[in-house]
């Protein structure tokens, strides 16, 4: 599979994985599209690379059992959404009842 | 008030320590037209895809009387490639035209309300804030930029003119704040 399909493949993955999260817990996407689609991407571009979708913004030790925590979503997301109203990153945030369906983002 | 500086505000002082050795404050730059005060680190994706920005933007700029500086605001207890030693390195290695800062105590970057990395703040002439957000509306790919906001308001700012757009969202990681969880956000 050529770079390109491979990345547009991990991005789909990353995006319906964090879809269906924010979904089960009760949480939305971030409504500002570029920081939505920054994190988006470099979720992919670490699972392309160390094959688990590590948060983009924390550093990756190389350590498989000290990183595991950064695994998206990870493990102090809620209590950063509930400190600050989104995750450190900004990919999860708290529902506030008006962001727009992640479909009609797409078709945009 | 926001936790950003507001658009028509005077830009916060400084006085940092720059990757020469040297202090660096606001004041130096009293002869320029313009300061692009950048908020930016050593880890963050985003803002190290920004760095061939701000070179190029230092360079297109420099000869009508635009100085950017860059500012590395981050704890490096969690975040230690956001070190002093490493900011001096990588400085070297993509071989900044700018100024590199290190806001230790993070005064200056709570005093511009700087949100995430990279976060921007242009200066006109007297000093107040024109513009602050992002860079442009494509961080990850620099070939697919519509808009280039921060060169459109450095233009508008040069030519005397109030910034059309001066306000935008910056894009990248959370500045990482001494003394709070290490993954604290501004509420607003």
């Amino acid at each position: 599979m050529a770079d390109e399909e491979k990345f547009r493949a991990a991005i789909e993955r990353v995006t319906r994985n964090a879809e269906r999260c924010a979904e089960r817990a009760g949480l939305a996407l971030q409504p500002d599209r570029a920081q939505r689609d920054y994190v988006l991407q470099g979720l992919a571009r670490n699972l392309l690379k160390y094959g688990r979708a590590y948060c983009p913004c924390r550093e990756v030790t190389g350590d498989p059992e000290k990183d595991r925590t950064n695994i998206c979503p990870c493990r102090t997301h809620r209590a950063e959404i509930e400190q600050s109203g989104q995750c450190e990153c900004g990919l999860f945030t708290r529902k506030t009842g008006s962001e727009p369906p992640m479909d009609a983002d797409k078709r945009r | 008030m926001g936790f950003t500086i507001d658009v028509g505000k005077a830009g916060p002082g400084f006085n940092l320590k720059g990757v020469d050795g040297k202090l660096h404050s606001l004041k130096d730059y009293a002869d320029k037209k313009a300061v692009v005060v950048v908020f930016t680190c050593n880890h963050c994706p985003a803002a190290v895809k920004a760095e061939d920005r701000l070179i190029q933007l230092q360079k297109d700029y420099a000869a009508r009387g635009v100085q950017l500086v860059a500012i590395n605001p981050n704890e490096d207890k969690y975040h230690p490639t956001d070190s002093f030693d490493h900011m001096v390195k990588r400085a070297a290695e993509k071989k900044f035209n700018f100024p590199y800062l290190r806001d230790e105590t993070q005064e200056a970057a709570r005093a511009y309300g700087a949100v995430r990395t990279p976060h921007v703040f242009l200066l006109d002439q007297a000093r107040q804030v024109a513009y602050r957000g992002r860079i442009d509306d494509n961080i990850n790919d620099p070939d697919d930029v519509k808009r280039h906001d921060l060169r459109e308001a450095i233009d508008e700012v040069l030519q005397g003119k109030r910034v059309s757009a001066p306000s935008t969202e910056s894009v990248g990681c959370s500045v990482k704040w001494w003394g709070k969880d290490a993954h604290w956000l501004p509420k607003d």
